[in-house]
């Protein structure tokens, strides 16, 4: 028995998923969902092994909503008309059905689910991580699109705030994640700084640190520090270390000769 | 595609082969009239220098200058004259170049008229082929001009269509019809019926034509129909339209853009239930239509400013009307509120 989530903000949109999944007995519906609000709490109690996940809901994205889940089941993405996020379909060569599809197409989709979770088929470890990068690779690109490049979407234990990019100061790495400080708070986000050097305009965040972005109408004052680093003093008061590849890219944003 | 046979390399390398065979010529005629090579070669090299020269000058011309049909043997006949000039500016160098051989003098002076001839037949070659090049080289522009207009109104006709269509509303419609279609079929009729009154309305309507008040709001209202099918009891709608207001006439198509902003930022920027609402009063003969939606002041009015995608929508008003002042937008609390005002005098002196 697998369990699965419905994601969709159109409601006659997940009952059509439910008919078409009505032939399918090893598959139990444990939630539908109407925005990737809902969408987290039914993952986190129900733990599913597959989601149906729209694209354009409501507050935040199918995108952005996975971006808040640690360990993602499998996807099977839907959507009606999304440029940005088909091409980052195409890209990645993720499986995705575009509405309105019919029961043949659906039962497709389903066999490449079931092919990779049956147990016994030699794959299924070797492919759910695979899964996972991909998963992660098709993300990046999605968060690149205009809907998403201005805003990130985070986790703070069960609530879920979205930050405007302009209220970044700085962005730091710690450990396995990210730091990403406002004037409001700070908060952690999993993902990479090279992702976040990607997203983030970079006429206005400029990476000065192997582990540091920074939004440079912060910067107040820069100094040497020692004979490679230089010191970056932001409006708040923060100190931040800037690498000579890193002070090199900020005074060609900063127009410095 | 390749219209123009000859290009400009080709253009440069028949104009060098004529030159040399002129050379050529030149050379073996002096020789053979027993002048011996050195005298042969400095006056075919004197002859080639100046024909270079004018292969130069007459490219430069042409670049700029086309001539018309009825100046072409005027244009010939210049070329002669100018031949001619050269030639006689050439028996000065050459008989300078050679002093104190009176026979090469007299030689020089024979051969003028076949110098001429030689000159002449050069010149014109020169010309004709520059003309040609010329005029392909300017089909060649005028190809890629109109293929370039071609392109852009086939592309601006697209981006119209496509704004008309809103692909992303007809195929989430679709796929609401679709799943009803088993469950529901009386109802996936109806919508179907609404759907193409809708389409077809839409793809008729013609830019220059005003539309009354009341066929404007028949066609908002078949678009709420189907969004609420597809959002269902998320969204909420209220249209309230002043009595003496419904034969108003506004242009068509310019109220739809605002109610697909406001679905688009009230269902898509906020959670749970969500009113619109549109109103529609006569003040001081002018139409005062309002659409009211609920907005995330958090995340919104930070992210698009107040603009709210409507700036399209503030240039065509200006185009219809000449002012900016037609289209007003404001907020109050988490309601986003725009107003269009129409300018009944004008739209009716227009209609005529």
């Amino acid at each position: 028995m697998y369990k699965a989530i419905l994601i969709d903000d159109e409601p006659l949109a997940s009952n059509m998923v439910k008919e078409y999944l009505d032939e399918y007995r090893e598959i139990e519906v444990m939630a539908v969902c109407r925005d990737g609000f809902e969408g987290i709490k039914a993952i986190q109690q129900y733990k599913p092994d597959l989601l149906f996940l729209d694209i354009q809901m409501p507050k935040i994205n199918g995108f952005e909503m996975l971006e808040l889940i640690e360990h993602p089941p499998a996807v099977i993405f839907t959507t009606a008309f999304d440029e940005h996020a088909i091409k980052a379909f195409e890209l990645h060569a993720t499986d995705y059905l575009l509405k309105p599809f019919s029961q043949e197409r659906f039962d497709k989709a389903m066999q490449r689910f079931l092919s990779q979770v049956r147990p016994g088929t030699e794959q299924s470890a070797d492919s759910q991580a695979n899964n996972a990068g991909q998963t992660r690779a098709l993300l990046e690109t999605a968060a690149l699109s205009p809907e998403q490049a201005d805003r990130i979407v985070i986790r703070d234990n069960s609530h879920i705030r979205i930050i405007p990019v302009a209220d970044i100061i700085y962005i730091e790495a710690a450990d396995d994640y990210t730091r990403i400080v406002t004037a409001n708070g700070a908060w952690l986000k999993n993902k990479t700084m090279a992702s976040f050097e990607k997203q983030l305009p970079s006429q206005v965040f400029v990476r000065i640190h192997r582990s540091t972005i920074v939004n440079v109408t912060h910067i107040t004052q820069l100094h040497p520090h020692d004979k490679e680093n230089y010191t970056a003093l932001l409006k708040n008061g923060v100190k931040l270390t800037v690498s000579k590849t890193g002070y090199a890219k900020l005074r060609e944003v900063l127009g410095m000769r | 595609m390749p219209t123009v046979p000859i290009s400009n390399l080709t253009l440069k390398i028949l104009t060098g082969v004529f030159i040399y065979l002129v050379f050529q010529l030149n050379f073996f005629s002096v020789w053979q009239a027993g002048f011996g090579w050195k005298v042969a070669l400095t006056d075919a090299g004197i002859n080639l220098l100046l024909q270079l020269l004018t292969a130069r000058i007459i490219r430069n011309i042409f670049r700029f200058y086309q001539p018309k049909v009825s100046q072409f043997w005027a244009v010939i006949g210049a070329c002669a004259i100018f031949a001619i000039l050269l030639v006689i500016g050439a028996k000065f160098l050459l008989v300078l170049a050679v002093p104190g051989n009176a026979d090469y003098a007299g030689f020089v002076d024979r051969s003028t008229g076949i110098r001429i001839g030689f000159s002449i037949l050069l010149f014109c070659c020169l010309v004709i082929l520059n003309l040609i090049w010329n005029m392909l080289r300017r089909e060649r522009e005028n190809n890629d001009r109109r293929h370039e207009t071609e392109r852009l109104s086939r592309e601006a006709e697209l981006f119209k269509l496509r704004q008309q269509l809103q692909p992303h509303f007809l195929f989430n419609s679709l796929n609401s019809i679709s799943s009803m279609v088993v469950s529901e079929p009386k109802e996936a009729r109806k919508m179907i019926e609404q759907l193409s009154t809708f389409l077809r309305t839409t793809i008729n309507r013609k830019d220059g034509e005003m539309v009354t008040l009341s066929e404007e709001l028949e066609q908002v209202e078949r678009y709420l129909t189907i969004e609420k099918l597809r959002f269902g009891h998320r969204l909420q709608t209220r249209i309230v339209a002043a009595d003496d207001c419904t034969e108003s006439r506004l242009p068509p198509l310019l109220l739809q853009p605002v109610v697909e902003n406001a679905i688009k930022f009230g269902l898509y920027d906020t959670l749970g239930e969500v009113l619109i609402s549109i109103g529609a009063t006569c003040v001081d003969n002018e139409l005062l239509i309002t659409v009211n939606n609920p907005f995330d002041p958090d995340t919104s009015s930070r992210k698009k400013g107040t603009g709210f995608g409507l700036s399209g929508l503030q240039r065509r008003l200006y185009l219809l009307f000449g002012r900016q002042d037609l289209l007003g937008t404001e907020t109050s609390g988490n309601q986003f509120i725009t107003s269009i005002r129409i300018p009944q005098a004008y739209v009716q002196g227009n209609t005529d």
